[in-house]
């Protein structure tokens, strides 16, 4: 049993500190910069502090090993749907006036005239060297792009889990105390509105309404065109400003499909003896909505944290695309369409590694908190 | 031992007759609001394609699969396939409709077992579900537009200069000289693109193939779910370890990262683009059904009937298939009628990034991709089909919920 009394709370607000401290820091320093390393490596420090127990590091362990064949897998299936695919990167050199000649020089510069087997041993090679070649289309290291790439969409993940988290939450516990109320059935009738719509036509309204017709916020771009005369605080600024209308579009489907999570979680919850327990011994409503039931009914949400990472970085490729936003998601829509195969098979590997990473944080913190779950 | 006892049907209020005349009229008389007005909207649309439809059903030519490729069949305008099917269509609503509600506003007697069938549980918790019945009715009203859409739609989705480039919406009268082909005041419901096309056409047409990718590719994919989920549970030891690894492992990709791998290499043009779509779609959306499958079978795996059914020596094909698949479908048709909307999502975002259904032909994804190139100049070519896409996911959603409510016994009188 783990139960060695770490309260939910503190994990949630530990992790949330930790992404809030690499966001701003990223926001305020750059990219990739020591600052933010130092946030990053601080909530990771809080993280294991809190851990406390020594199963708990050894299922920890246990998951990151586990990944291994996963990530292999991932980047096999990739590499076979590459081969298998027609074409490669060197047909867009090809035409008429190129002689056999040329054609073979262009093929032997990307290594494209070896075997499949010796390009899959090289890419293997590359992967646990965590090195990634050289692209094909950009004509410099994919650790180079990565790196300048992935930083950016790690912020608007941080910024849209921000948003989606205590929105939904809220709104989820206002539906779950007023069940069956007109401001359930409101906040049930928009969050579904919002749930269903597609994430790059609700950027597109957003542009549409604060960008055009208000002219409040910024239309698209990461920082201003004349960021390089800014000063560090007007600068700041300028990106969490940039930060608004991305966040939003990613942001406010899942936090409808937060509340509603949180309704049901909450309603499952206030239906149990405890609640009525506290009830009857005098405590007032609002305590025991706060200290009874909502900090057991956040427990499968904290497990929809670390699973929504997935969808982040899946809302990144389309909204990343209408906000002109240099992340991930345009990278490897980039790679794909030149048919980059290094840098597809590094993007392959980001994500997966980020949506592991996801579940097993997930999976710990709920073991962490939950202490009827054993593992062994 | 239940006495059959025939139920005494209830008498018709006076105003019940009244949908006799109109339906729905009688139920919002009686007070069932929502179905009545779902009925009325089926009966206007149906009274709109019958009136504006019927003259334009011969010169509306199914751009798929004969006329996109071949511009020399323009001129020729033969009645489509899809015209006729839309023809019969017409009838085989409208007479449905009648039907239904006359039925519906006359009590039936039921005996005792009739009562309590499971059946008759189902039909009574789903319809006293208010939102459900109205995300049926959106469906409803969605397949409508969707099967009738060569009578509805005003002009041709494809051909060009219909209208002005990027007219708004509403009434346009070509001035004097102005170079257009056409005299004649025309009406554009939601404007016209920025090749002069329709966008109220475009959407229509968009609409049936987005609804038909997503009825298929979900098909397919419930399919593939439900027999690997069933046989990873059946079989159990290394074949359930492996077909959850690779379950596990496909998961761990986001599924439209995958899609666009997929779909990026390889691009086919014209109508194959579309059959490419729906497999890779269905291809890569079993899993979920899967994990539901098997998880059902292990608990069913035990009850008694399936030990029954083994002493008695049938087979394990017959075991799956007429035993366990059956008892495992209720939570799989909840699954696939809210995966139905997601995967229209998930289409429209492939052809929104130009990796989806190839251009020409109009999806609700490309008509945004139209749309967001002169989103400023020409807002209305981006906001209608969005709206469309809202609307039917909601109401799929809603009509998912309902059924969850109305099958699932767990989840009863909450």
């Amino acid at each position: 049993m783990a139960n060695n009394g770490i309260n939910a709370s503190y994990l949630g607000a530990a992790q949330l500190v930790g992404l809030a401290l690499s966001a701003v820091s990223t926001a305020a320093f750059g990219f990739m910069s020591t600052p933010t390393y130092i946030a990053l490596a601080l909530s990771f420090v809080v993280f294991l502090v809190l851990l406390q127990s020594a199963n708990l590091l050894l299922y920890f362990l246990r998951k990151l090993v586990l990944a291994i064949p996963l990530l292999l897998g991932v980047c096999t299936l990739i590499f076979i749907l590459i081969e298998l695919s027609p074409g490669d990167i060197s047909s867009k050199f090809f035409n008429p006036n190129v002689t056999p000649e040329v054609k073979a020089l262009i093929e032997a510069k990307y290594g494209l005239d070896r075997p499949a087997i010796v390009r899959y041993g090289i890419m293997l090679k590359n992967i646990v060297m965590f090195d990634f070649g050289r692209s094909m289309s950009q004509e410099r290291p994919v650790f180079e792009i990565i790196a300048e790439a992935l930083p950016n969409t790690l912020l608007l993940s941080a910024v849209t889990l921000l948003i989606i988290f205590p929105t939904g939450i809220l709104l989820g516990t206002v539906q779950g105390v007023k069940n069956g109320r007109p401001a359930d059935t409101g906040i049930s009738i928009s969050s579904l509105f919002f749930y269903s719509m597609p994430s790059f036509w609700l950027a597109l309204m957003l542009q549409l309404i604060f960008g055009t017709y208000l002219g409040l916020l910024p239309f698209s771009g990461p920082y201003d065109l004349n960021a390089f005369d800014q000063t560090g605080w007007q600068h700041f600024i300028d990106r969490c400003i940039h930060l608004i209308l991305p966040g939003l579009a990613m942001g406010l489907a899942s936090a409808a499909g937060t509340a509603r999570y949180m309704r049901s979680s909450l309603l499952e919850v206030i239906r149990q003896d405890y609640i009525r327990t506290a009830r009857a011994k005098g405590l007032p409503e609002g305590v025991v909505i706060r200290k009874h039931a909502l900090r057991n009914a956040l427990l499968p949400i904290i497990t929809l944290m670390g699973l929504s990472l997935p969808f982040l970085f899946s809302g990144s490729v389309l909204v990343e695309q209408v906000f002109a936003w240099p992340g991930m998601g345009r990278t490897i829509l980039l790679a794909i369409f030149e048919q980059d195969t290094p840098l597809i098979i590094a993007c392959f590997f980001m994500f997966t590694l980020v949506v592991v990473a996801g579940n097993i944080l997930a999976d710990l913190a709920y073991a962490l908190v939950d202490p009827r779950i054993k593992f062994d | 031992m239940t006495a059959i006892v025939k139920r005494k049907a209830a008498k018709p209020p006076t105003q019940a007759w009244a949908g006799m005349a109109i339906p729905g009229l009688g139920h919002i008389l009686t007070g069932k609001f929502t179905t009545g007005v779902g009925l009325m909207l089926i009966v206007s649309i149906l009274a709109w394609a019958a009136f504006a439809g019927f003259p334009i059903v011969d010169q509306v030519v199914w751009p798929w699969p004969n006329g996109l490729v071949r511009p020399e069949l323009e001129r020729a305008r033969p009645l489509s396939w899809h015209g006729v099917v839309s023809v019969l269509g017409f009838f085989v609503i409208a007479g449905t409709t009648w039907f239904a509600a006359y039925r519906h506003a006359r009590p039936k007697e039921q005996t005792e077992a009739e009562y309590n069938s499971n059946r008759a549980i189902f039909l009574r918790k789903f319809t006293s579900h208010n939102t459900g019945m109205l995300g049926l009715f959106g469906v409803l009203i969605l397949v409508i537009f969707v099967v009738l859409a060569p009578m509805i739609a005003t002009f041709d989705p494809i051909t060009t200069g219909a209208g002005n480039v990027s007219a708004a919406p509403g009434m346009y009268v070509p001035p004097a000289r102005s170079g257009v082909e056409f005299t004649e005041a025309r009406w554009f419901l939601m404007g016209t693109d920025k090749y002069g096309r329709d966008v109220f056409s475009r959407v229509l047409f968009g609409g049936v193939i987005s609804l038909t990718i997503g009825l298929i590719s979900v098909t397919l994919a419930a399919t593939i779910g439900t027999v690997l989920g069933a046989t990873a549970a059946f079989l159990g030891g290394a074949a359930d370890r492996a077909i959850m690894w690779f379950v596990d492992m496909l998961l761990s990709l986001p599924r439209l990262v995958l899609l666009l791998a997929i779909t990026g290499m390889f691009r086919l043009t014209g109508t194959a683009g579309i059959y490419l779509i729906v497999v890779i779609l269905g291809l890569t959306g079993w899993m979920g059904v899967c994990r539901i499958v098997r998880s059902q079978v292990l608990s069913l795996k035990q009850q008694e009937f399936i030990q029954a059914a083994r002493a008695l020596g049938f087979s394990s094909p017959r075991i799956v298939l007429r035993h366990l698949i059956p008892n495992a479908l209720a939570p799989v048709i909840v699954y696939c009628s809210l995966a139905i909307g997601s995967t229209m999502l998930v289409e429209a975002g492939l052809s929104f990034l130009g990796l989806g259904v190839p251009q020409p032909i109009p999806t609700w994804g490309n008509i945004i991709t139209d749309g967001k190139d002169s989103l400023i100049n020409a807002p209305w070519i981006a906001i209608f089909p969005g709206l469309c896409i809202v609307g039917a996911v909601m109401s799929l959603n809603l009509l998912g919920d309902g059924l969850r409510d109305a099958l699932d016994p767990k989840l009863r009188g909450r």
